[in-house]
């Protein structure tokens, strides 16, 4: 096993540039998954509503004390800028101003313009919470109509406005599988790039390295059969992508606090089915044999393109048709493909996956099938005297 | 929605009811008023002439991350003046011109052939891609190469942090740059937000977050106050970084290569 012991010797070498981009998506993926929730149930969306309240009277403070019974109250400087920031950013779903007078006007049985909110843009929280509002006011004008005291009316009206519906969901809404949650996806998501990183820099490098012309004479000329030197070549590189997929798959049980069960299984199978492919292209782009340079580029221009096109860092109803239909000829598109179907971010169906994963399958085959006939036609006899001819030239 | 709808109609319907138990002369009077559309209570103040389309940001971050990426050119300059890593390194170590000059011109360069990318990068997203960048475009394009040669300045100054080899230095770059790419917001669109409201001095420093606020504030604010902050603190990041790359190459010695 002397070539398959050379190998692991050069990846050595390799490896703590390869670690750094771990460790970072690593460190990234720990980050969005403390972030994430496993709840799959229905529930009334909470806004966050931030109040500034320009009457400051009992009747507005009880106002923002019935926002804040339905919705999250987030306290933030009354600065246009921040107030512009939080709306954009949607870390404040709505902004509202309670204007002075408000009580008195109220009483009065007016409801024109109790109210300000600052507008950013059309959005579900801004129809809902000034829907809301107007329902609150219209109420409160209705019970004093029937000669309720203002107090009166407005106790009767949060009264009335506590009624809850039942709501049963039918079906689990773009909640994802509960053994493969939405945001548990994400973790498999991202993971095409860095795979793509790691595994053709430090792949394709070493087997560019052993492939080098005087070590290649060199090996030739030796008692070792070309085909015990090209199945160890294989099994090392197997072995490499292997490694690399296990810590991914381990660090992914470790952020979601079990081990994987049902469907998270088929994302496990596909995340295992993209390491090969891109372990396929690695030795394909390795027999080309570039420069240590054109292989960084190569590498980057893979690794983020495909990234870009196929829907692992911009999600895939943002892309275009036309991105779309061109990124079905690279094979993370139906890597991502499949893994929002597991996560039920379109709908499940276990042919659709299965297709998806002998697209992949193929893609294999087809890299597999370009890489022989790249060697064929370089190592040939035929090719090989040319290139001595030209250098004896 | 429906569940709001739904709420609507059985709150109408307590009304109506309460009303016709306590005031049944008033009922008809109340009950019609409520159907009737009333005149809105709420009074929209809007924020912004400009674009706001959440996603557009997602572009904003891909021109951060192209600038971002000018670390690549910067970490060349180093690799050329570095006698272990290359043999241009060597050569420029023994030559009597000081480093200083030599660095510069190397610098000038890039910070050249950056801006032609980042004139590109613009010019494709906003005139093939027809991107809305709000209506002050022309303001985009210094922005833009000013963020690009913050990106050059920022792989200059890692470049000469280390004598790493060129693979070890690219790792770190790519990984250091798509992860403050990362937190600017370029695969997540709200995790600006969410860091603005945990550590908003951190969105002031990453060179990607300043370089996609700037056109977000280009975008969004009716003056230019944030604008130029925004310029200001890339100026100020970018002679940060070439004053540390050269006080950190200066004075180097190499016993052998």
């Amino acid at each position: 096993m002397q070539v398959f012991k050379t190998m692991f010797r050069v990846m050595r070498s390799r490896i703590p540039s390869a670690m750094i981009y771990i460790i970072i998506f690593l460190a990234i993926s720990a980050f969005v998954t403390s972030q994430s929730t496993k709840d799959n149930k229905f529930e009334m969306n909470r806004l966050k509503v931030c109040v500034f309240d320009e009457d400051d009277t009992p009747e507005s403070r009880a106002l923002t004390e019935f926002i804040g019974k339905h919705n999250d109250i987030v306290e933030i400087d009354n600065n246009r800028d921040t107030i512009t920031d939080s709306l954009y950013y949607k870390t404040v779903n709505y902004a509202l101003i309670i204007n002075k007078g408000y009580a008195e006007r109220l009483a009065a049985g007016e409801t024109a313009e109790l109210f300000g909110s600052y507008h950013m843009d059309e959005s579900y929280s801004v129809v809902y919470m000034s829907k809301m509002l107007d329902e609150y006011t219209g109420s409160v004008k209705a019970y004093l109509a029937m000669g309720k005291s203002f107090e009166e009316a407005v106790s009767a009206t949060e009264a009335a406005m506590s009624q809850e519906t039942e709501v049963e969901m039918f079906r689990v809404d773009k909640g994802g599988d509960s053994h493969f949650s939405v945001d548990f996806a994400q973790y498999f998501q991202f993971m095409p790039y860095i795979l793509i990183s790691v595994i053709i820099s430090i792949v394709s490098l070493v087997l560019v390295t052993m492939n080098k012309k005087d070590i290649r004479y060199r090996t030739n000329c030796s008692c070792l059969k070309n085909s015990k030197y090209t199945f160890q070549l294989f099994f090392g590189s197997f072995l490499f992508v292997l490694f690399i997929w296990l810590i991914f798959m381990v660090a992914g049980a470790v952020f979601n606090e079990e081990m994987y069960t049902g469907r998270a299984w088929l994302a496990v199978l596909n995340s295992f089915i993209f390491s090969m492919v891109v372990a396929a292209l690695a030795v394909f782009i390795a027999s080309f044999e570039p420069k240590d340079n054109i292989l960084n580029l190569v590498t980057q221009v893979l690794g983020l393109g495909m990234s870009f096109f196929c829907g692992v860092f911009v999600p895939m109803e943002i892309l275009s048709d036309g991105v779309l239909s061109a990124a079905r000829f690279l094979p993370a598109y139906w890597y991502v493909r499949a893994n929002r179907m597991i996560s039920e971010e379109d709908a499940f169906s276990s042919e659709g996956v299965m297709k998806c994963m002998l697209i992949e399958c193929l893609f294999i085959v087809v890299l597999v099938l370009m890489t022989i006939l790249v060697r064929r036609l370089r190592y040939s006899s035929a090719s090989i005297g040319s290139a001595v001819k030209k250098a004896a030239a | 929605m429906l569940k709001s709808f739904v709420e609507q109609y059985t709150l109408r319907e307590k009304i109506a009811m309460d009303a016709i138990q306590t005031s049944p002369e008033k009922a008809q009077e109340i009950i019609s008023s409520l159907m009737s559309g009333t005149v809105s209570s709420c009074r929209e103040i809007p924020l912004t002439q400009g674009n706001p389309d959440m996603y557009i940001q997602y572009f904003y971050n891909l021109i951060a991350m192209v600038a971002m990426f000018g670390c690549m050119t910067g970490m060349h300059i180093t690799m050329q003046n570095q006698a272990n890593l290359s043999a241009l390194g060597a050569r420029n170590n023994c030559s009597p011109a000081p480093k200083l000059v030599t660095i510069l011109a190397c610098l000038t360069g890039s910070f050249i052939i950056q801006t032609v990318c980042m004139l590109l990068c613009v010019t494709f997203l906003a005139f093939v891609l027809k991107v809305d960048f709000g209506d002050r475009l022309p303001l985009v394009y210094p922005a833009a190469i000013l963020g690009g040669i913050m990106g050059v300045s920022f792989g200059f100054f890692v470049g000469s942090v280390s004598h790493m080899s060129e693979k070890a230095k690219t790792a770190v770059l790519m990984s250091a740059s798509m992860l403050l790419c990362f937190l600017s917001g370029l695969m997540m669109g709200d995790i600006k937000g969410t860091i603005a409201q945990k550590a908003p001095w951190f969105n002031n420093i990453n060179p990607a977050a300043v370089v996609s606020d700037s056109f977000y504030c280009l975008n969004i604010d009716e003056d230019y106050t944030r604008f130029i902050t925004k310029l200001i603190t890339m100026a100020v990041i970018t002679v940060v970084f070439i004053m540390l790359g050269f006080i950190i190459s200066r004075r180097k010695k190499y016993a052998s290569v």
